[in-house]
């Protein structure tokens, strides 16, 4: 016999493969002296980044170099090696782990008489058994009776990955790395890192578990209940005139007449026990009669369209919705999962809009909430919908309301005391004379095996006898913690968190639970454990997570649920006043600024790079969107906090959070302060929340101005400029910024556009910087009087007025502006001529109400202009410019400045233009 | 030279913005108000920053243009209907952060940084390829140096409202003034003494306002009216009056530190402050406002100011009144909870309320780098103060719904104070001269609508802070908001 049992899955190594040089890093840190490593790494490795990657998800070391949860360990307790163990040696291990292999983390291979093959770690072994653990999968345990064996030996192999390295991006990583390991066996390790939690689910007692059925089952609304059970809140049966209103009434009907045939595992009971088919169907039938009586029913079955429902797929496959339901194969079948609730068929039960509407809205119609609103959005309600009513008939019998089927089918509904169930059928519904929970005879009714005129449950006996045992040996009073185990079993919380011993993850849901990230590992995908959770959030975190649907876990795909403040209000209540953290002293706080200080430096990269992991104002670090930091202090409490520093894995066993201070001591001991000092200094920090200033290290937004097949611009701020400059970048990679307040073209560039970080990023004080070196031209307009030119200086010139610019079908602008009378229509394009590197081509068109001789054009400026003849001249070495349209330039020496000028001559009316080209070196 | 520069420069953002203090706490009404006014996420397309500065509704009402701080004007569609699904399409981009945007005439007209422009879709291809500048007029030297322009008012004006350099000083003609931007894009200069306003409009009565920062001069934020020939309190702008010489002389400068209600006996011009929104409880940067003219589509505040606010992204409601010739007016909470710093509100073709804004280079409450959210009534009346009105001898407290009459009749249940702030050069001020006037009697209406509030000790010039903490509906409800907060300017003389 073999039983292979999986204690628990751990996350699913997921391997990048980075490596594509000729020469692994593996290969090249072989060829390196290993005193050399270490050296560098003393020398150089960041303990920190070290620490991080050593948690990390696709690394991972801490998965197997810490205790199982049963305290068992597949690496050794790098805290406690041999005293013999050199640093030279932990570089070895690393890179080439099988060349020395420590005896008792030995793997072994096991062969069985069935031919069957194990690989693992020995854990125990007597003489009938040898229980082997999977290294890939820690908590997969292998028990092999040594009756099937048929040989086992050593294996050579290391079950340390050979290739961990390759996880590695770069030598610094792994010098990181190693220093942190070096430290680690340094340091030493007073206790075993911790051990994950258990994963041993356990249910309710048998007493909570019968209050519990006496709840969901509504025993209530016939039996008075004990005092005690008025501290939970029992299930009202979903409202009947929605019903009504919206399902298909052949449903409604067949699923009065035989509702545990119709869906299996319904709270709803039998109310025909003893009638035959024909009698019950005619009974269920006049009751729907009945109910559609009060209201226009508005079934039409569903049509979904294709790719709605794929969406509606991957939805009900990662939301959550299969934390409790069975998930279902492509076409809705659902696949056999236990402890799923039952849906029954409910293509033939909603209409399209009909579950779009209770989805977005469960409580309307089952105010009770144990079917919580999932907080999806109206897109997200239509394909889910459209994915379960994929198999909706064509069409349905219409239905007609008959009414004296109604007549006859209300008065089934007030026999059978639907009423105290279903509310707000019947407006005189009472509570039916029926003996208290407490005086009910177990051996007749609801709770007998025997049929009768009586509901039936269809009740399990372990159901049954949960139910007598509460009602037998009635619970007095129930604990704080009794009432929140009910509650979390109601509302099946348990199904995605553990509290204490109670509930968690299941391994058959286990695969459903998903991550956008896999770097946070199950951290990144399994529900927060809600053990202790009442010490760890602020009550109005608590609340906003409850009542509000807050979340700050974007990495999560399950989502939390909502269930209505009025059914679950009270578990913050229970939370936080049941749970209650060890007291701990803090450190004084004699300086704060000084704290704040040394907090902002240590959540930087140059302390404990707290931004490598962390989003820092939904600015994500580039590994993983681990919490935001300046939320930490709104949601946690001071004390939690300090706890979880010191031990992150003590509170949350799947967290790839590394302890920066393990057993109490800074591994940054470099940094002033000893820990508590540390963490004190870092929550002083972050208590600034949303304001706590930017960590170094933060990811910053690059922005660039990308140009492709048409041309760009941004009017801002360009060095040189005043505020009215306009960038303008053009397909070829030729760019300008002309100056909208004294009317020049103030520079140009070639190559990448523009970089508007000055002006996009904070206040915007900075300015939109060209991408490539650009060459500037000297202040003052460009167009301006030969006589009475206007005195340069940085203001703006009297006479010239900008008057906007118009964009052709390229954008390209035109700039308009007026000189004085005269028009000017300044256009600037790129030529890229076949063959030729791209120019920029400036247009100039002006138009005078009158004959205009006095004027010039500014056509460049530089520190030198040097005349190639042919209208050609070489500015400043680099760029050439080219008179096209023939007019007669002029060099003028202005001190350290040198202009090229051209005069114009206007005649009236008589638009004329001068064309440039510029075209670079 | 250039590591002065950047001191300088720290130094000036540190003297610009002090604000390390908490941002201030929250009205705690969020869960309450969610029954009455749903916040509807508008997804924006990651791919794009939608630094929304200003919106306009397209005449087919069917669209959205939205205006952006990057320069963007994006064409949206979807973005009314009920579940937003928006589509988005440039129609033009950059311009210089828009803070005013209108659409008249197949035009839009937008007020950016360094102009009021006209801007064309000649060829009806759907995006911009004309753009006119109508007026430049005003100095720009400064990247604070914000311009924010109203929707074009009955006569086709643009009012443009011009922040001072850096915030603090007057480097360039008009900055600290309010130009009036013609059809014809003629300047008319309306008024001096602006600080750094933030939302430029009518009121509900069609007069312009704009919004003022705390600084200072301004003890707290406020609304203003743009008094033609007046002087909205800040002295440094003085120097553009020889630019406008059809306003005169410039004013005397006030003293300091003195009180706006003494200065404005000495300075004529000097227009006292509309409606003050005490600092942290009302929002410390009020911003875009718009007047609800949705016929009750959004609930019962019809004809009344919605304005946002930057650093705490809440929405509040304004109303106003002139009395003895002077606008005033009381401020309330309203919505809390906006993901991002407000900079602009828009009401709907439906009668909801689109707001939206960055947290981009200040103190901002909200988390998100830029929002667009949208505010639907639920349909259901809140129980809230409608209006605060000043009477001869108190004040006329309007409520949405019926009031428990014996609660309401009782004039102990209305606690009031009073304050005001200091008037000086220094920034901002703290609440000074607290007094505590008493209501003598409370006379419920026979509709059960409105209180007439008798007051002894009222103080002219103050604040007054109403808590209203025990008034019940008639059935038994709470005020969602029981605070309200009346700029006294002038008492009612009859």
């Amino acid at each position: 016999m073999r039983i292979i049992s999986s204690i628990s899955f751990l996350l699913l190594l997921v391997f990048f493969s980075q490596t594509t040089s000729a020469q692994t890093l593996n290969e090249k840190l072989l060829s390196e002296d290993p005193k050399a490593l270490v050296a560098a790494a003393r020398e150089g490795g960041d303990i920190v980044r070290g620490a991080i990657l050593f948690h990390q998800g696709n690394i991972n070391c801490a998965k197997c170099h810490r205790a199982q949860s049963d305290g068992v360990r597949i690496g050794p307790n790098l805290g406690k090696l041999e005293a013999d163990v050199t640093d030279t040696y932990l570089v070895e291990a690393i890179l080439e782990p099988s060349k020395t292999i420590k005896k008792e983390y030995e793997s072994v291979i096991i062969s069985t008489l069935d031919g069957e093959i194990f690989t693992g770690i020995i854990q125990t072994q007597n003489d009938a058994q040898i229980i082997l653990r999977d290294p890939a999968e820690a908590d997969r345990v292998m028990t092999i009776d040594r009756e099937d064996l048929d040989e086992m030996r050593i294996a050579k192999k290391s079950s340390m990955p050979d290739d961990l390295v390759k996880e590695l991006k770069d030598r610094q990583q792994f010098l990181d790395l190693l220093r942190y390991v070096i430290d680690l066996k340094e340091r030493g390790s007073k206790d075993e890192l911790v051990a994950t939690a258990t994963q041993t689910t356990h249910e309710l007692s048998v007493e909570l578990s019968g209050i519990n059925l006496i709840n969901e089952l509504n025993c209530a609304a016939c039996h008075q209940p004990e005092a005690a059970l008025s501290l939970t809140s029992p299930k009202q049966a979903p409202d009947l005139n929605w019903s009504a209103q919206h399902l298909n009434p052949d449903f409604l009907a067949n699923f009065i007449a035989n509702p545990h045939a119709l869906k299996p595992g319904t709270t709803m009971p039998d109310l025909f026990q003893g009638k035959d088919k024909t009698s019950r169907m005619d009974d269920a039938v006049a009751i729907t009669h009945f109910l559609t009586s009060r209201t226009n029913n508005d079934f039409t079955p569903a049509k979904t369209d294709a790719e709605s429902v794929k969406r509606g797929d991957e939805l009900f496959h990662s939301l959550g919705c299969v934390a409790c339901h069975a998930p279902r194969d492509s076409t809705a079948q659902e696949k056999q999962l236990d402890q799923s609730i039952p849906l029954g068929e409910l293509a033939v039960k909603y209409s399209l809009t009909g579950l779009v509407e209770f989805l977005e809205n469960p409580h309307a119609v089952r105010p009770s909430g144990r079917m919580p609103n999932m907080s999806l959005t109206n897109r997200e309600t239509l394909d889910i919908a459209a994915f379960l009513l994929q198999n909706a008939p064509a069409s349905v019998n219409p239905w007609k309301t008959d009414s004296g089927l109604a007549k006859h089918g209300k008065q089934l509904f007030t026999d059978a005391n639907c009423g105290a169930c279903h509310q707000g059928i019947l407006p005189d519904s009472t509570t039916p004379q029926l003996p208290s929970l407490a005086k009910v005879n177990v051996a007749k009714g609801c709770l007998s095996t025997a049929s009768g005129n009586w509901p039936n449950y269809e009740l399990s006996d372990s159901d049954r006898l949960a139910i007598t045992s509460t009602i037998t040996n009635p619970i007095k009073e129930l604990s704080r913690e009794q009432q929140i185990s009910v509650s979390l079993k109601s509302f099946n919380c348990i199904a995605c968190h553990r509290r204490d011993e109670l509930g968690g993850v299941t391994q058959a849901r286990n695969p459903h639970f998903k991550t956008t990230n896999l770097n946070l590992g199950d951290q990144g995908r399994i529900p927060p454990t809600l053990s202790g959770v009442g010490a760890k959030l602020n009550r109005n975190w608590m609340r906003d997570v409850l009542v509000n649907a807050r979340s700050i876990r974007p990495y999560m795909k399950t989502r939390m649920p909502q269930y209505g403040e009025s059914n679950i209000g009270h578990l913050i209540d229970l939370f936080q006043s049941e749970d209650k953290l060890p007291s701990m002293e803090f450190a004084k706080i004699d300086n704060q600024k000084e704290m704040r200080e040394l907090g902002h430096r240590l959540a930087g990269n140059q302390g404990l790079n707290c931004v490598a992991c962390h989003t820092y104002q939904y600015k994500q670090s580039d590994t993983m969107p681990a919490v935001d930091l300046t939320e930490m202090t709104d949601r946690l409490k001071k004390d939690w906090f300090f706890q979880y520093m010191l031990a992150p894995q003590s509170f949350s066993p799947n967290t790839v959070m590394p302890s920066f201070w393990p057993d109490g001591k800074a591994i940054r001991a470099d940094i002033k302060g000893d820990s508590q000092f540390q963490i004190e200094s870092l929550w002083q920090y972050l208590i600034d929340g949303r304001q706590a200033r930017i960590p170094r290290g933060v990811v910053r937004e690059r922005l660039e101005i990308v140009v492709t097949d048409e041309a760009k611009m941004l009017r801002r701020s360009y060095p040189g400029i005043g505020k009215r400059g306009i960038g303008v970048g053009y397909p070829g990679g030729v760019n300008l910024a002309f100056d909208a307040e004294q009317m020049r073209l103030a520079m140009i560039w070639k190559g990448k556009f523009l970089d508007p970080g000055g002006v996009w990023t904070g206040q915007g004080h900075g300015t939109a910087r060209p991408m490539e070196r650009a060459m500037n031209f000297g202040k003052g307009p460009d167009v301006d009087s030969v006589s009475l030119p206007w005195k340069v200086d940085d203001a703006r010139p009297p006479n010239h007025q900008f008057l906007g610019y118009r964009l052709d079908e390229t954008q390209s602008p035109t700039f308009l502006y007026r000189f004085g009378k005269i028009k000017v229509e300044d256009f600037f394009e790129s030529i890229t001529a076949r063959g030729a590197s791209t120019t920029l081509r400036r247009d100039t068109l002006f138009t005078s109400p009158t004959d205009d001789n006095d004027l010039s054009l500014k056509a460049a400026t530089g520190k030198q202009i040097k005349d190639l003849g042919l209208g050609k001249y070489l500015i400043d070495n680099q760029v050439v410019l080219t008179i096209l349209s023939g007019d007669q330039a002029e060099i003028i020496e202005l001190g350290e400045e040198m202009q090229l000028k051209i005069k114009i001559e206007l005649i009236a009316e008589r638009p004329q233009n001068t064309v440039l080209e510029f075209e670079w070196k | 030279m250039f590591t002065t520069l950047i001191e300088s420069l720290i130094t000036l953002l540190f003297v610009c913005f002090p604000q390390q203090e908490p941002l201030g706490e929250y009205w705690g009404t969020a869960e309450e108000e969610a029954k009455y006014y749903k916040m509807v996420e508008v997804p924006l397309p990651p791919e794009l920053a939608v630094e929304a500065g200003s919106f306009e509704v397209m005449p087919d009402k069917k669209q959205l243009a939205i205006a952006t701080r990057r320069g963007d004007i994006f064409l949206v569609d979807g973005i009314f209907q009920k579940h937003p699904e928006p589509v988005f399409k440039k129609y033009a981009s950059g311009l210089d952060e828009i803070f005013g945007m209108a659409y008249r005439n197949d035009a839009f007209l937008i007020t950016q940084q360094t102009e009021v422009t006209r801007i064309t879709d000649t060829n009806n291809d759907g995006r911009a390829d004309q753009f006119d500048t109508l007026s430049d007029r005003w100095g720009f030297r400064h990247y604070h140096e914000f311009s924010f322009g109203s929707k074009p008012d009955p006569e086709g004006n643009i009012w443009v409202a011009l922040c001072l350099s850096e915030s603090y000083h007057s480097k360039a003609p008009f900055r600290g003034w309010c130009l009036k931007i013609t059809p014809d894009g003629r300047s008319i200069p309306v008024c001096s003494g602006i600080r750094s306003p933030c939302g430029i409009g009518p009121n509900e009565h069609g007069v312009m306002f704009y919004a003022e920062s705390q600084g200072p001069w301004n003890g707290s934020c406020s609304l203003k009216v743009l008094e033609p020939g007046g002087f909205m309190g800040h002295p440094v702008s003085f120097n553009s009056y020889e630019l406008a010489p059809e306003m005169g002389q410039p004013p005397t400068v006030p003293n300091t530190p003195s009180r706006l209600e003494v200065e404005r006996k000495r300075v004529k011009e000097l227009v006292p402050y509309a409606v003050v929104f005490p600092y942290k409880r009302m929002g410390r940067s009020i911003s875009g406002f718009m007047v609800d003219r949705t016929g009750g589509k959004f609930g019962p505040f019809e004809n009344q100011i919605f304005i946002g606010d930057f650093s705490l992204g809440v929405v509040m409601r304004a109303t106003t009144e002139k009395v003895n010739g002077v606008w005033q007016g009381a401020c309330y909470p309203f919505r809390e909870g906006f993901d991002t710093g407000l900079l602009a509100v828009q009401f709907t073709p439906n009668g909801n309320l689109i707001a939206g804004g960055t947290n981009r280079g200040w103190p901002v409450r909200g988390p998100k780098a830029y929002a667009i959210q949208r505010l639907d009534w639920t349909g259901v009346t809140p129980f809230e103060i409608k209006t605060i009105t000043a009477t001869v001898d108190g004040f006329k407290i309007t409520f949405t719904k019926p009031v428990d009459p014996k609660i309401a009749g009782l004039a102990t249940n209305y606690q009031l104070a009073t304050f005001t702030h200091i008037y000086r050069q220094g920034y901002g001020s703290p609440e000074v001269d607290q007094t505590t006037p008493v209501a003598t009697q409370a006379v419920v209406s026979p509709d059960r609508m409105t209180v007439n509030l008798k007051v002894d000790n009222r103080v002219q010039g103050h604040v007054h802070d109403f808590r209203l903490p025990a008034i019940r509906s008639s059935t038994g409800e709470k005020l969602v908001h029981a605070d309200a907060y009346y700029t006294l300017n002038e008492i009612p003389r009859e």
